[in-house]
């Protein structure tokens, strides 16, 4: 995939509308569920994600494939989400309970069978990690986000954040240890088996 | 009790990305250690917990309004570019006077050129269905042309044939495109005089040269199409020769007076800029081709009519004739000569005119500063296209001597049309002073030979060179300022190869 970006982005930069529709029908999920994670609302992150795709064309001529594309990808929309953040004049991340999500909340989880316990207990447990999530400080949430959900690696997470390789090993064991330390207390997650 | 630069490394090896000798290190301990177990347990069960919480939470479509909203947005934004294009050069005719002066310049500039070449040939009658669509190109110059230049189909590349076929079959799929751009029938007079050229010129000069010589010296190509066989041709040059065709300009002549290893430059014959010699780098050749030197001169540049004293950098047996061929006909600037101009003062008048009309003010700091700016942001989005563009081809500079003098790379890429011609001639001269180092053994064999054996001694098998190898079919993951270069042989490819940002050859293979 990553080397498919690159290609269509060299076919972009030619003003190729065409291979932009690829892209973005090849990136467009991920772009969404990266600003959706950031602001947890999705109009701001579809207009988030509009506002990416169109700079990504818009600036395809200066794109230098200098390392894998999803890196660049992710460097870009960090900026921008950083940038619109900025604009709102908000000076950390969005609180994640201002967004509290009432499907998920409250219902069971379709395919749970009608367990109400055991839906309860999944809520409860998705809840927590929630929390836990949002207690992490900012760079230490957005390492483990780059890491855990999106699952780059630590070089990409660096060149993303523009930090360097050893500090996203610390913010990331930092991070860690942190959830854990949060999610022990709860015994959902001593329990559970991995 | 667990470190916390163990937990470090914990966190690594869950993920993956600890060295080897680090992650047999944790796993040994952790045989050993039961909490050392539970720690890594932990880690992964929380990587689990994570992952099913955000497939949960985020694990739906993005709205499909989004797609239909950033297209719909792209493709307005294009149309816009467009318009405003096509309107800028309407708005320029719709003015009577610009329209009048337009004219005026047409039916002048084609007076001059009817003095200046012989009669054409009548433009070739352009194919069909050749035409049309926009080309893709950033420049300008093409992509005003609206609906008279919709498309120009660039011909597959043909290496068949030696140095003079391919450059003729260039000429001749430009020609095509100049029907568009309105310029067919000076180009065909081009044509037509350069393919009645004697074959050898009557300074020896063989044709194929003196054809570089005149794309990139004659006015009547200089504007549109100075560069195009120099940039979409994948082969300049290959010989010592042509930089002679290109840059010879005057004779210097040996003052008998002088000790050895000095001489003064004459300048009364050369007709270009004054400034011919920026420091160290002036390259000079006997007439009958037997050799040729740098040599340092003594003042930052010179001036037409002014006796400058130079000093050779290395020895060479001066001819009998003691009259030689100075390889400069344009300003060429390599790192050094910049960095001692950029601290100098121009005095020259001929210099300052020809710095503003090259560089857009007379002021030498200023002329060089943009010009550096200019070249650097060049540089950088040909670097871009380069490594975007998988035909980017280039060309080994081996002189007459079978010395490897540099090498320079060329992309397919519309970029270069407007700069190659400032690149190449600077970049000759620096990538010569590098190539002078990777000079091979002297022989009594054929240049073939003494290119082969320059090949062979090329290290081969090392780590670098076999990820390269590995890699060669994803080009996109060369490692960063790697290039790609052909190796040349009396005007024809013989090989590739790569070398790296100092031009330092990696890998070079040569054709069966």
């Amino acid at each position: 995939m990553a080397a498919a970006g690159e290609a269509l982005m060299a076919r972009m930069a030619t003003g190729d509308v065409v291979a932009f529709e690829e892209l973005l029908r090849a990136y467009q999920g991920a772009a969404y569920r990266y600003s959706y994670r950031i602001f947890r609302d999705r109009h701001i992150a579809e207009d988030v994600s509009q506002e990416f795709f169109f700079k990504l064309f818009r600036n395809a001529a200066r794109y230098e494939p200098a390392g894998k594309f999803t890196t660049y990808f992710y460097k870009v929309l960090n900026n921008l989400c950083l940038d619109t953040l900025r604009r709102m004049h908000r000076k950390s991340l969005p609180d994640f309970h201002s967004f509290e999500n009432p499907v998920l909340d409250g219902m069971p989880e379709a395919g749970d069978g009608g367990a109400p316990d055991r839906a309860a207990r999944i809520n409860e447990e998705r809840r927590l990690v929630r929390v836990a999530i949002d207690q992490l400080p900012e760079m230490q949430r957005r390492v483990i986000v780059l890491r855990e959900l999106e699952e780059l690696k630590y070089r990409e997470i660096a060149e993303v954040l523009s930090l360097s390789l050893n500090e996203v090993k610390v913010l990331i064991h930092r991070g860690r240890k942190s959830l854990v330390k949060v999610l022990r207390r709860s015994p959902l997650f001593e329990g559970t088996e991995s | 009790m667990i470190s916390d630069e163990m937990r470090e490394l914990l966190s690594a090896y869950v993920d993956g990305e600890l060295r080897d000798t680090d992650a047999a290190r944790v796993e040994d301990l952790s045989k050993r250690d039961a909490e050392l177990r539970r720690e890594i347990a932990s880690y992964r069960k929380l990587r689990k917990k994570l992952k099913d919480w955000d497939e949960a939470d985020h694990g739906h479509a993005p709205p499909p309004t989004l797609e239909r909203r950033v297209l719909s947005r792209v493709r307005a934004w294009v149309g816009e570019r467009r318009e405003a294009r096509r309107g800028r050069i309407v708005a320029v005719f719709r003015h009577p006077v610009t329209v009048a002066a337009a004219l005026l310049l047409a039916i002048g500039g084609g007076l001059l050129a009817e003095r200046l070449v012989p009669p054409a040939t009548p433009p070739a009658p352009v194919a069909h269905g050749e035409i049309l669509i926009e080309p893709a190109s950033p420049q300008p110059a093409l992509a005003v042309k609206g609906s008279a230049l919709r498309r120009y189909e660039e011909p597959a590349d043909d290496y068949t044939g030696g140095f003079d076929e391919i450059v003729r079959r260039r000429m001749d799929s430009w020609a095509r495109m100049t029907v568009m751009l309105k310029e067919q029938e000076r180009w065909d007079r081009l044509r037509d005089r350069i393919a009645r050229a004697p074959e050898r010129s009557p300074t020896g000069e063989p044709r194929n040269l003196q054809l570089l010589a005149m794309l990139s010296t004659s006015e009547a190509v200089a504007k549109p199409f100075e560069s195009l066989v120099l940039m979409r041709q994948p082969v300049v040059t290959g010989h010592l020769p042509a930089a002679r065709a290109l840059r010879a300009g005057t004779r210097i002549a040996m003052d008998q007076n002088t000790t050895a290893g000095r001489i003064y430059v004459d300048l009364q014959a050369y007709r270009g800029p004054a400034v011919l010699a920026p420091l160290g780098e002036v390259w000079i050749g006997a007439r009958d081709g037997s050799g040729r030197t740098r040599v340092l001169t003594k003042s930052d540049w010179i001036a037409r009519s002014q006796m400058v004293a130079v000093t050779w950098a290395d020895e060479i047996s001066p001819p009998a004739d003691r009259s030689f061929d100075l390889e400069v006909q344009d300003f060429i600037l390599g790192p050094r000569a910049r960095k001692l101009l950029l601290t100098s003062r121009a005095q020259d008048d001929l210099f300052r005119g020809w710095l503003k009309k090259n560089y857009g003010s007379a002021n030498l700091g200023k002329a060089f500063q943009r010009g550096a700016r200019k070249r650097e942001r060049t540089l950088a989005r040909l670097t871009a296209a380069l490594d975007r563009e998988r035909d980017a081809t280039g060309f080994t500079f081996i002189d007459a001597a079978g010395k490897l003098r540099g090498v320079e790379l060329f992309a397919n890429h519309s970029l270069m049309m407007a700069f190659a011609p400032r690149l190449l001639r600077g970049y000759l001269l620096e990538a010569g002073e590098k190539g002078a180092s990777l000079e091979i053994p002297s022989g009594d064999g054929t240049l073939l030979k003494r290119v082969e054996e320059f090949l062979e001694s090329v290290p081969r098998g090392s780590a670098r060179l076999e990820e390269i190898k590995l890699d060669d079919d994803r080009r996109d993951e060369w490692p960063k300022g790697l290039k790609r270069v052909h190796v040349m042989r009396s005007g024809e490819i013989i090989g590739h190869g790569l070398v790296d940002a100092d031009y330092r050859p990696v890998h070079v293979s040569i054709f069966n």
